[in-house]
C-alpha cells in the first residue's frame, strides 16, 4: 500500500505543490464562494498549505485505512483502492453529501454553485500516475523533500527513524499511524495536528466501526420483528377467541389492550440491541 | 367552511411559491438556495423533510400494528387516516429528498449500486419498500367504489393481503426508523455527547413509536377542526394514554442514557446546546406527559390537541437538533437555513396536506363516507366584476380562489429571490453591455442625490476604449453601486480653507445648480473646466490687497497619500492574486489588509478619503 | 428614499410583473378549464371556434368606429392606447434597465418619437377622462376604477417624461422617480384585477360569451322557474 509522508519541519511554504496540484488536475481558478471553508481547501483546490505560527502545514486526503466516507456512501461511489488511494466514482454518486458530514476531517468538498454537483477531494492523483507506478504531483513537485512518496510501511519506518535521531525536532507521534484506524497520509510535525479535524477530535478508533453493530443487527432485527410480531398477533387472536367462546360480549377487550401494550414493547426492545 | 377554505387557500399559496422554488432549485443549484457549506452539507432539508418527516410518517405502523396484531378493533376508524398521512408523508419525504439531493435523477442508483455497510443504503431500501407496502395498503381505499373488474379483483386481493403487509410494514418501519438514528453513528466528531449515543437507533425507534400516536391524534382532531365534524375523542384519549407509556419510557431512557454516559452536567451547563436539549427534552416528552395525566386534559379535544402539536414538535425538534442544531458547535459553523429552504419545505408539506384533503373529500377515508366539499353557490357564469372575466364552470369558483392563492405564493417568492437567482452565481461570465442609445446617461454617481448627465461616450473614449469599463463598472449588477464620479474626480468633494463643493451644491440648488460652475456640458467636470472662484465671487479680494493670490492651482486629477499606500502593496498582492496556481484568490480583497472598518466613502463627511 | 426606489425597481417590480402574468394566466386557464366543463356537461356540443376569432379581430380594429356616433371617442381611445402599448416596452431607458436585469434587449423607438407617443397618451388620457365626466350616459355607468386608471396613467406617463428629460424636471429627481416607479408597480399590481386584464382577457371573454350562454346547464329548468311553471308537464 503506497502513502504519503509530509514533515512538517521541512515545509517552507513554497505551495509548488498547490501549483503541481493545480496543473495535474486540470482545477479552475478558486473563486471565493459564500459557501467554502476558510482553510484554503475547496471543490476547486485538493491541496493547500496552512500556516500555523512558523509552520506550514499542508492538507489534503488522508486517505484512511478504513475511510469513513467510502462506509457511509450509500452507492458505494466512493472506496478504497489496493493501492492505497480513497477514490470517487461520479457516475454512481447520488449527491446525498454523507461522505462529506462522515469525513473526519471535513476533506470531500462540493460543488455548491453547479447544477450537476460532484463531491471533489484528493484522488492521491491515482488514475494518471499511482495506478500506474508513479508518484502524485504534488510530492514529485516538492523542492524540499517535506513530502514524499512510498510504500506506507517504509514510510512509516523513515519516520520513526528521524522521531528516534531528532526527538526535539518532533511531538513524539506519527500522525495517521494509528488515528481513525490508520491512514496513508502520514505527518511528523513540531505542533499538535488536532486544528485537521472537523468537531470533536475522536481519532482512537475507525469510524466505520461505530455503524457495523448497529448494520448487523438490521437482518436478525427484521426476522424477530416479524417472528413477535406474528406470535403476538397469534395468542390475542387464540385469547379473543377463548373470551368470545366463554363470555359472549367481549369483556377481555380492556385486558388484552393492557397486557398486550407493554408486552409488545418490551419485546421490540428486546429484540433492538 | 370558513376554515377549511382559509386553511386550503394558505396551502396552496405555499404551495404556489414552493413551485417557483423548485424551478430555481434545478434551474441554479444548490449554492444559489440553500444556505449550506461545506461544513455543514447537510441542513433544513435532511433534519426536517428527511429525518422529521419519516418520524412524522410513523403513526400508520403504530396504528396498524395497533388493530390487525394487538387486535384492538376499536382503533379501526383511525387506520385509513393514519395510512394515507404516512403514504402521504413518505411521498413527502422522497420529494423533499429530491430536492436536496444534488443529482436527484441518480436516486434510482441504490437499487443497483449496493453498500450495505452504509446505513443510508439501508434506510433509503426501507423507505421505498415501504412506500410501496403503504401504497398497496392504501390502494384498496382508492378502488372500493371502482367498477371496473379488473380493479375490483384488484381490490379483493389487496384487502385479503392487509396482514401480512401491515407486518411487512412494521417490519420495514422498525428499520428505518431505527436506521435513521444509525446514520448519524459515523458521527461521533460533528453530535454534541448530549445527542450522540450508541444507541440511538433505539433512541429513534421508540420516540417514532410516542410521534406516531400524536401525530395520528393531531391529524384526528385537526382533521375533525376543520370538517366540523364530531372528533374521534375516545380513540385519541386510547392514543393519548398508551403515548405517556411510550413518551415516559423514552424520558427514562434518554436521561438514563445520558447519566450512563456520565454526560449529565452537560444538562446544566448552560451553554447552548444544554438550553437546545432542555428545550427540546420538555417538549417532547416531560411536559407531554405531565399534561397527558392531568384528567381534565384528557377529556377535553382543545386539551389533546395542544398536548399532541407539544410532542409532535418538540419530537420533531429532536430530529432537526440531530440533524443539524446540535453540530452547530461542535464543529463551529453558523449554518441559518435559508428562506427559500424554508419555504420549499413548507411546500412540500403543504403539497401533502392538500393531497389529503383531495383524498378526504372523494374517498370513504373516514367511517363517515367521503366528507362533504365546501359548497359553492350554482349560478349562471360569473363575471368578476373588476374584470369582467367570465369563468363559464361555476365549479371553478373555488378553484378560483386557490388558484389565486397560488399565484400570489409564487409572486411573492419571485419578489423575494435574490438577484442570483435569475442571473446564477457566477462571476465569471458577467457581460457588460454599453449603453443601447444616446451618448448620455443621467446619472447620480455619488448618491448624493444630485444627478448629472454623464457622458458616457466620452469617458469611454478618455479611458481607453472597451477595456476600461470596469474601471467604474466592477460588475454592473443591478442595484449595484457603479464607482462614484468622486473615485476618479477626487478634487470634487475636496473641502480646503478656500472651497466646500457640498455647501455650494446646496446653496445653487440640488441638482440644477451645478451648469453654474461646470458651464460646459461635454467638459470634465474637476477643477480645470470649471469656473473659477473669482469668476463669481468677483469682490472676493480687496482692489487695495497687498498680496494677490494667484488663481487656484489648474490640476487636474492627482494621486492622493492613499493612492500612493496602496501602490506600494497592492501591485504584488494583485499579481499573486490573479496567479491561478496560488490558492489566495482573498489576496486582492480590501478586507485582508483592512481588518478592521472597511473605509467607505461618506458624502456626509466630505473629507473621509483623507482621514482613513 | 433610495431604498425604496430600489424596493419599487428589485423586489416589489418582479412581484407586480408575476403577479400580472401569472394572473392573467389563471384567467386563461380557468376560463379554458371552466368551458372544457361546460362543454363536457352540455348536450348541444357544437362549438364554433370563428365567429369568436372574427370578433375578437373585429374588436381589436377600432378604425370602423371612427365615423359613427362616438368617433371622436374611438380616435381617442386608439391614440391613448398606442402609446400606452408602445411606450413602456420600447422606450430606450426601460430597454437599458432590462438589459441590465436579465441581459435582453430589443431595438428602441427613437427619442422624439416616444416623447411625441408620451405627450399624446397624457393629453389623451386627460381627456378621456373629461369625457367620461361630460356625458350623462357615460358619467352614470363608471364605476371607480373607471375614474382612477386613465389619470394614474396619465401620471405614469407624464412623470415618466420629466424622468427622460431632466431638464425641464421642475420637481425632486429622486422623488419623481419613486412616483414613477411606484405607481408603474401599482399599475402592475391590479393588471389582473382590473379591466385593464382586457390586455389579454379579450379573446376570452369572447369564448365565453360563445360557449357560456350556449351551454348553460339546467337552463331548462331556469326557464320553467322563470314562468312559474314548475312540475307542469312539457
Amino acid at each position: 500500500m503506497r502513502a504519503i509522508l509530509t514533515d512538517v519541519t521541512k515545509c517552507i511554504g513554497c505551495e509548488k505543490c498547490v501549483a503541481a496540484c493545480v496543473t495535474e488536475n486540470k482545477l479552475p481558478p478558486a473563486l471565493p464562494a459564500r459557501w467554502t471553508r476558510d482553510d484554503g481547501l475547496s471543490a476547486e483546490r485538493f491541496t493547500a498549505i496552512e500556516r500555523k505560527g512558523t509552520s506550514n502545514v499542508r492538507k489534503q486526503c488522508r486517505h484512511c485505512l478504513e475511510p469513513a466516507c467510502a462506509s457511509a456512501c450509500p452507492v458505494g461511489a466512493l472506496h478504497k483502492t489496493p493501492e492505497g488511494p480513497v477514490v470517487y466514482d461520479s457516475s454512481k454518486c447520488l449527491g446525498c453529501r454523507y461522505c462529506m458530514m462522515a469525513c473526519p476531517f471535513g476533506i470531500p468538498r462540493y460543488q455548491w454553485g453547479s447544477t450537476v454537483p460532484y463531491v471533489r477531494k484528493c484522488t492521491m492523483c491515482h488514475e494518471n500516475r499511482v495506478k500506474l507506478g508513479r508518484q502524485p504531483a504534488c510530492t514529485e513537485a516538492c523542492p524540499t523533500q517535506a513530502t514524499i512518496f512510498g510504500e506506507r510501511t517504509e514510510l512509516l519506518a523513515e519516520a520513526h527513524r528521524r522521531l528516534g535521531v531528532d526527538p526535539a525536532r518532533y511531538q513524539p507521534a506519527v500522525w495517521g499511524e494509528t488515528d481513525v484506524g490508520g491512514t496513508s497520509v502520514l505527518y511528523l510535525s513540531p505542533i499538535p495536528l488536532d486544528f485537521l479535524g472537523v468537531g470533536r477530535v475522536q481519532h482512537e478508533r475507525a469510524l466505520p466501526e461505530l455503524t457495523v453493530t448497529a448494520m448487523e443487527a438490521v437482518p436478525p432485527v427484521f426476522v424477530g420483528v416479524g417472528a413477535v410480531l406474528a406470535g403476538v398477533r397469534w395468542i390475542i387472536g387464540r385469547r379473543m377467541k377463548l373470551a368470545d367462546g366463554s363470555s359472549p360480549h367481549g369483556g377481555s377487550h380492556d385486558g388484552s389492550h393492557g397486557g398486550s401494550g407493554t408486552g409488545s414493547r418490551g419485546g421490540s426492545k428486546e429484540k433492538k440491541p | 367552511m370558513r376554515r377549511l377554505l382559509a386553511t386550503k387557500a394558505l396551502l396552496w399559496f405555499i404551495a404556489g411559491g414552493a413551485l417557483i422554488l423548485a424551478i430555481v432549485r434545478f434551474a441554479r443549484g444548490m449554492g444559489a438556495t440553500t444556505a449550506l457549506t461545506d461544513l455543514t452539507p447537510w441542513g433544513f432539508w435532511i433534519g426536517f423533510d428527511v429525518m422529521g418527516g419519516v418520524a412524522l410518517a410513523a403513526g400508520g405502523f403504530v396504528v396498524a400494528g395497533t388493530v390487525y396484531v394487538f387486535r384492538l378493533e376499536r382503533y379501526h376508524a383511525i387506520v385509513r387516516p393514519a395510512v394515507l398521512t404516512a403514504f402521504l408523508g413518505y411521498l413527502a419525504v422522497v420529494g423533499g429528498l429530491l430536492f436536496d439531493l444534488g443529482l436527484p435523477w441518480n436516486i434510482w442508483h441504490m437499487v443497483i449500486y449496493w453498500n450495505p455497510h452504509s446505513p443510508l443504503f439501508e434506510v433509503g431500501w426501507c423507505v421505498m419498500l415501504y412506500l410501496t407496502v403503504l401504497a398497496l395498503e392504501f390502494a384498496p381505499v382508492l378502488f372500493e367504489a371502482a367498477r371496473h373488474p379488473l380493479l375490483a379483483k384488484a381490490y379483493k386481493f389487496l384487502k385479503s393481503a392487509t396482514v401480512p403487509l401491515v407486518f411487512l410494514g412494521i417490519m420495514l418501519s422498525t428499520l428505518h426508523q431505527s436506521s435513521l438514528g444509525s446514520l448519524n453513528l459515523i458521527l461521533p466528531h460533528r453530535l454534541h455527547p448530549l445527542w450522540y449515543t450508541p444507541i440511538l437507533p433505539i433512541m429513534f425507534f421508540v420516540s417514532a413509536i410516542g410521534l406516531g400516536l400524536m401525530m395520528v391524534s393531531c391529524e384526528s382532531l385537526v382533521s375533525a377542526w376543520l370538517y366540523e365534524r364530531e372528533p374521534e375523542l375516545e380513540v385519541v384519549q386510547g392514543l393519548g394514554k398508551a403515548a405517556r407509556w411510550v413518551l415516559s419510557g423514552y424520558a427514562v431512557l434518554r436521561l438514563g442514557d445520558i447519566f450512563v454516559r456520565g454526560q449529565g452536567p452537560a444538562i446544566f451547563a448552560g451553554t447552548y446546546e444544554s438550553w437546545l436539549f432542555i428545550t427540546e427534552f420538555l417538549l417532547s416528552a416531560i411536559v407531554p406527559v405531565v399534561l397527558l395525566s392531568l384528567p381534565a386534559i384528557r377529556r377535553s379535544a382543545g386539551g389533546l390537541t395542544v398536548t399532541a402539536l407539544m410532542a409532535v414538535t418538540g419530537i420533531v425538534m429532536n430530529r432537526i437538533d440531530v440533524g443539524g442544531l446540535a453540530q452547530v458547535g461542535t464543529t463551529g459553523t453558523h449554518y441559518v437555513p435559508s428562506w427559500m429552504e424554508v419555504w420549499m419545505s413548507l411546500g412540500v408539506v403543504a403539497a401533502a396536506a392538500l393531497a389529503y384533503f383531495f383524498v378526504a373529500e372523494r374517498f370513504n377515508l373516514f367511517h363517515a363516507g367521503p366528507v362533504k366539499r365546501e359548497q359553492f353557490r350554482y349560478n349562471l357564469p360569473t363575471f368578476d366584476p373588476g374584470t369582467l372575466v367570465a369563468h363559464p364552470d361555476p365549479y371553478t369558483a373555488g378553484l378560483g380562489r386557490y388558484t389565486l392563492a397560488g399565484v400570489f405564493g409564487a409572486a411573492v417568492v419571485l419578489g423575494l429571490l435574490p438577484h442570483s437567482a435569475f442571473a446564477g452565481l457566477s462571476l465569471k461570465s458577467q457581460r457588460v453591455t454599453p449603453p443601447g442609445f444616446g451618448d448620455r446617461v443621467l446619472i447620480d454617481g455619488n448618491r448624493t442625490r444630485e444627478a448629472v448627465l454623464f457622458e458616457h461616450k466620452k469617458h469611454v473614449e478618455r479611458e481607453g476604449g472597451e477595456a476600461s469599463c470596469v474601471r467604474c463598472h466592477h460588475l454592473n449588477n443591478p442595484a449595484e453601486r457603479t464607482t462614484g464620479c468622486a473615485r476618479c474626480h477626487r478634487d470634487m468633494y475636496q473641502t480646503t480653507s478656500i472651497f466646500d463643493h457640498s455647501l455650494h451644491a446646496a446653496r445653487l440648488g440640488t441638482g440644477k445648480g451645478c451648469a453654474s460652475c461646470h458651464v460646459d456640458n461635454a467638459a470634465l467636470k474637476d477643477v480645470a473646466h470649471t469656473k473659477a472662484c473669482l469668476d463669481c465671487h468677483t469682490r472676493m479680494l480687496p482692489a487695495t490687497a497687498a498680496v494677490k493670490p494667484r488663481q487656484p492651482p489648474r490640476l487636474g486629477p492627482a494621486p492622493s497619500y492613499v493612492d500612493a499606500l496602496h501602490g506600494m502593496c497592492i501591485q504584488c498582492h494583485e499579481e499573486r492574486a490573479k496567479d491561478p496556481r496560488v490558492n489566495k484568490p482573498a489576496l486582492a480583497q480590501c478586507a485582508t489588509c483592512h481588518t478592521g472598518k472597511v473605509p467607505s466613502f461618506d458624502p456626509a463627511k466630505p473629507d473621509a478619503r483623507q482621514t482613513l | 428614499m433610495d431604498t425604496l426606489i430600489e424596493l419599487g425597481r428589485g423586489p416589489l417590480f418582479r412581484f407586480a410583473v408575476a403577479l400580472a402574468v401569472l394572473g392573467l394566466l389563471r384567467h386563461a386557464v380557468l376560463s379554458l378549464w371552466g368551458m372544457r366543463q361546460v362543454l363536457r356537461r352540455a348536450g348541444d356540443k357544437r362549438f364554433a371556434l370563428g365567429p369568436v376569432i372574427q370578433r375578437t379581430l373585429v374588436h381589436l380594429n377600432p378604425v370602423r368606429y371612427f365615423t359613427g356616433n362616438r368617433g371622436v371617442y374611438s380616435i381617442l381611445s386608439t391614440l391613448f392606447h398606442v402609446g400606452l402599448i408602445l411606450v413602456p416596452i420600447l422606450f430606450a431607458g426601460h430597454i437599458r434597465l432590462w438589459q441590465r436585469g436579465l441581459g435582453i434587449g430589443w431595438p428602441a423607438l427613437p427619442m422624439s418619437v416616444a416623447d411625441a407617443l408620451t405627450i399624446l397618451t397624457v393629453v389623451t388620457g386627460v381627456l378621456l377622462v373629461v369625457g367620461r365626466a361630460w356625458f350623462v350616459a357615460s358619467r352614470e355607468m363608471s364605476r371607480p376604477q373607471d375614474w382612477l386608471l386613465p389619470p394614474l396613467i396619465a401620471f405614469e406617463f407624464l412623470s415618466g417624461y420629466l424622468l427622460a428629460h431632466p431638464g425641464s424636471n421642475p420637481f425632486d429627481l429622486q422623488l419623481v422617480t419613486l412616483l414613477h416607479v411606484g405607481v408603474g408597480d401599482l399599475l402592475l399590481l391590479v393588471t389582473p384585477f382590473t379591466k385593464i386584464a382586457h390586455c389579454a382577457m379579450l379573446p376570452f371573454s369572447q369564448l365565453v360569451s360563445e360557449m357560456a350562454w350556449k351551454f348553460v346547464p339546467g337552463a331548462g329548468h331556469d326557464v320553467v322557474k322563470t314562468l312559474g311553471k314548475e312540475g307542469q308537464p312539457i
